[in-house]
């Protein structure tokens, strides 16, 4: 066990039951973070991103069934009792949202948000957890006078703001942020972005970040994680992504970078719903070959770069 | 569809024809006084027992409920209509005659719906007609209410300018999408409100001021029923239980149509 | 927030002004004329042409309408609404002695209802379709489906006729408002297990939940702190609702049981087509029901801090 690692999943496969049929998001999904590093998952919308950052701490609804390893300090959390479970999760796992508005509580003083976190991890008197709260909201850099107001009086990069201080209230190891982004302006981005990016060097913490921005991608990630259909596609440190990315899919995304006006990549994303014979990236795919139709990709491993792709050739 | 919608189905298809073939289910006239018999428990000639007069109860019974569910329908289904008419009339036309009209519903809502139905029932006289026109009068005005904002958030629909912009009659335009789109919540309110209109009326009648006796009906039967309750309890036990099929097999089918309606997929998906 | 109410007075004085002229008008609904009922009921005969224009003349119904309602107007603001045709009370008197009886089994009856409704509600919504949340469904449709006035006849029949523990009827001694009090408490407690099931399950699939959740909270403190705040504001809104149907909307269980109330003593008076009675009575519940409704809206807009006064309704996000 590598030391060095703190997250590592392997095999992950989440379904969701539903009455109209089973849908797979997440096939046989592998990757691992490091203390310090940003991982970024990259995708279009409806690839399965946000599950699969969801599924790491449970926050996902009772129909999705969960399948395989998640190991958190070399503890595999991902068959842990709840009660062990919950030990874990807002303490050393702790998890941030797009659209802030709707997920902090309305009628809550932020305050007191914050500090109801670091007060359902440890156990500490009113006062404590104030005293605590009011050093996270200094550390996201909100005036203190902001503790007792309510989330509709801030905007929307300060509720964000808000969001992450909860999240970090009980300096956790591992940060999930889930398009913390998107639903800001672009001023706002960079100023939540570089405030991440200060946190993160402070505690030495680890950030699984999920977007679709590849703008966030090349400023934030260390490494990044390509999504489609629920297949993690590529994974390469970023230097080496953003010069050579090996998957067509990657290839794609890029193409779309240099030109977003008038570049698209043909075809949509695939509804879930639907099960692949071959590669679900098939259809799109532009260097698809008879095999990709009937065959699924497997993950080829390249030194630190793996590739689920059919065509390309292990070095 | 689930379990639910088809028990309330059958539950409704056995009410209509308790309702609409009630005469030949019926064993006796239902206003057959025989004083011989009267307050008789069950009997082979009689099975759910007699009245205070010597009538046969279940031929009261069945009288009863076709009563009670008839008023309930017309109530709802007049209200509908009239709250159809005022509601797209003032949604189309907008401007000041929309105000006024608003002004004169929310008047109309402005009282608590029972005092104003007793009201008005007390000042036109208790009788079966007057408490079905009471009710129209109290209930019409939030069928009008929710006619109009179906129709003002259909009129601004994307599609209608389209359609107009393209050169499509306007009027067309409207009757083919808006009409619609306003029958759906409409008919589904509707439904909805029979269980309720039904208990009014029987709560009505129950304190003097709906149906008269001795025309049979159920609130009415369980108010005269009241003097003999410790001699034949079975007097009001029956009406009542039958009330409370009545507005339970609409209440269930109600609910299973809720369930059905729901965008149950997507809230499973949660994505 | 001062604003806000004086805005909402404001809008208020044309509705009541059309509310009063409507109440007043009531009486025109009758195919006899005011004077026929009225003498009527006082010589008990028809009464002839000659004691009509007499009374006409009296009592100014040979005015034009509008001025009859004026003057009733300016009477009713001075708190004089007449007297009773039957026994020849106040109106008013008779208004607040009711509005009395009315507000005690009304207030302890809902106190009741909640009291039930609130546990089994969110105990419901938070195992939702579990075999609690059936039962409690199921419960919860078959109560809504029974008359209050025959489940108060239910509870006599067992607790007064065959067990023979409780008054049946009155309003002489303590006991008395029990069975009313269970009768509209239990029917008024069904609906609302809905209501609280519904609303709660609502708020427990918003983000700010899964938020909590990822907080580390437990269940309980998630339902306790999140969910119960938020889930409280329809219910709230629902619950003061119903409080202001207690004028009327305990009737058939009021006159069941020979409760003074409002609705068994309004239900009498329009039972004898009693005119100054049913006018005064239909503007007073009117008026108050009126007001009650403001008050409810801004006891709401207290729960809710995202509401802002200047502009109703425009935030509301979440």
């Amino acid at each position: 066990m590598n030391k060095e690692k703190l997250l590592e999943v392997e095999k992950l496969n989440i379904k969701f039951l539903t009455s109209i049929g089973d849908v797979n998001v997440s096939e046989n999904i592998n990757f691992h973070l490091k203390r310090g590093e940003i991982f970024c998952i990259v995708g279009e919308s409806g690839c399965g991103k946000s599950v699969v950052a969801l599924s790491l701490t449970r926050l996902l609804p009772e129909n999705a069934m969960i399948n395989g390893s998640i190991k958190f300090e070399g503890v595999d959390i991902a068959n842990l009792e709840d009660k062990e479970f919950a030990k874990i999760r807002g303490r050393k796992i702790a998890t941030i949202f797009e659209q802030p508005m709707s997920c902090i509580n309305p009628v809550m003083r932020i305050g007191n948000q914050i500090a109801e976190t670091y007060r359902a991890n440890f156990k500490c008197s009113k006062k404590e957890a104030k005293e605590q709260a009011l050093k996270k909201l200094k550390e996201v850099k909100l005036p203190i006078n902001r503790y007792n107001s309510y989330p509709h009086e801030l905007s929307g990069g300060m509720q964000q703001r808000v969001m992450i201080a909860i999240a970090l209230a009980c300096n956790p190891q591992l940060l999930i942020a889930d398009e913390p982004t998107t639903s800001l302006d672009v001023t706002v981005q960079y100023q939540i972005l570089e405030l991440l990016q200060e946190i993160k060097e402070k505690y030495n913490m680890a950030i699984l970040m999920i977007t679709h921005d590849m703008a966030v991608v090349h400023d934030m990630a260390d490494t990044i994680g390509v999504m489609y259909a629920g297949n993690m596609m590529e994974i390469a440190a970023r230097d080496a992504f953003f010069q050579q990315p090996l998957h067509p899919y990657a290839q794609e995304l890029l193409n779309v970078v240099k030109d977003p006006c008038n570049y698209t990549i043909p075809g949509t994303v695939p509804n879930l719903m639907e099960s692949f014979l071959g590669c679900p990236f098939e259809p799109r795919c532009n260097k698809s070959t008879e095999i990709c139709k009937t065959k699924k990709p497997e993950d080829i491993v390249m030194g630190k770069r793996i590739v689920r792709c059919l065509n390309v050739v292990p070095n | 569809m689930g379990k639910n919608f088809k028990i309330g189905v059958i539950m409704i298809l056995f009410l209509a024809i308790i309702v609409f073939a009630g005469p030949l289910i019926a064993p006796y006239d239902p206003n057959d006084v025989n004083m011989s018999i009267r307050l008789q428990g069950v009997t082979s000639a009689h099975i759910m027992g007699t009245d205070q007069l010597g009538r046969d109860l279940f031929s009261r019974l069945v009288y009863a409920t076709g009563t009670s569910v008839k008023i309930s329908l017309v109530v709802v289904i007049v209200s509908m209509v009239i709250g159809f008419v005022f509601g797209s009339t003032a949604a189309f036309l907008g401007g000041a005659v929309d105000e006024f009209l608003m002004r004169i519903i929310d008047v109309f809502m402005a009282f608590p719906t029972k005092i104003f139905t007793i009201a008005i029932a007390g000042i036109l006289g208790a009788s079966a007609f007057n408490i079905t026109l009471a009710l129209i009068i109290t209930s019409w005005a939030v069928y009008a209410r929710m006619v109009r904002g179906c129709v003002l958030t259909a009129k601004e629909m994307p599609f209608i300018d389209a359609a107009t912009a393209l050169g499509a009659n306007r009027f067309y335009t409207i009757i083919k999408h808006v009409l619609p789109s306003v029958f759906q919540p409409l008919s589904t309110f509707a439904f909805q409100r029979i269980a309720h209109t039904m208990m009014a009326i029987v709560g009505l009648s129950f304190i003097g001021l709906g149906v008269q006796p001795p025309t049979p009906e159920l609130g009415a039967m369980i108010s005269e029923s009241k003097n003999f309750m410790s001699t034949a309890p079975h007097l009001f036990i029956f009406p009542g239980l039958l009330i409370s099929y009545v507005v339970f097999s609409f209440n269930i089918l109600d609910d299973s149509l809720r369930d059905y309606w729901d965008p149950r997929i997507k809230s499973e998906l949660a994505l | 927030m001062i604003r806000y109410i004086f805005r909402r007075l404001l809008y208020l004085i044309p509705v009541l002004i059309l509310t009063s002229f409507l109440a007043y008008m009531l009486v025109y609904l009758s195919p006899s004329s005011p004077a026929q009922i009225i003498l009527q009921s006082r010589y008990s005969g028809d009464p002839t042409q000659e004691q009509i224009n007499d009374f006409n003349q009296e009592y100014g119904f040979d005015q034009p309408i509008l001025i009859q309602y004026a003057s009733w107007l300016k009477n009713a603001v001075r708190g004089d609404l007449g007297k009773s045709l039957s026994d020849g009370s106040e109106v008013l008197d008779d208004f607040i002695y009711s509005f009395k009886a009315s507000a005690e089994l009304y207030f302890s009856s809902q106190l009741l209802a909640l009291i039930i409704a609130l546990p089994i509600g969110v105990y419901s919504a938070f195992k939702a379709n579990s075999i609690f949340d059936r039962i409690s469904r199921a419960y919860s449709l078959v109560g809504m489906s029974i008359p209050d006035f025959w489940l108060g006849m239910l509870l006599v029949y067992v607790f007064s006729i065959v067990l023979n523990l409780l008054p049946s009827f009155g309003y002489t001694s303590p006991q008395n408002i029990i069975l009313p009090m269970l009768a509209l408490g239990l029917s008024s407690s069904f609906s609302l297990i809905r209501l609280v099931r519904t609303s709660v399950l609502e708020v427990l699939h918003l983000n700010y939940i899964r938020t909590a959740r990822s907080k580390g909270l437990s269940e309980g403190q998630i339902m306790m702190k999140h969910a119960l705040r938020n889930a409280l504001i329809p219910i709230v809104t629902v619950v003061g609702i119903h409080l202001t149907h207690f004028i009327g909307g305990a009737v058939a269980v009021e006159t069941m049981f020979a409760w003074p109330g409002l609705g068994n003593f309004f239900a009498k008076a329009a039972g004898n087509q009693d005119i100054p009675v049913i006018q005064g009575f239909v503007l007073l519940s009117a008026v108050f029901f009126i007001f009650a409704n403001l008050i409810i809206d801004i006891i709401c807009k207290q729960l809710d801090p995202r509401i802002d006064y200047q502009n109703e309704g425009g935030k509301n996000n979440g």
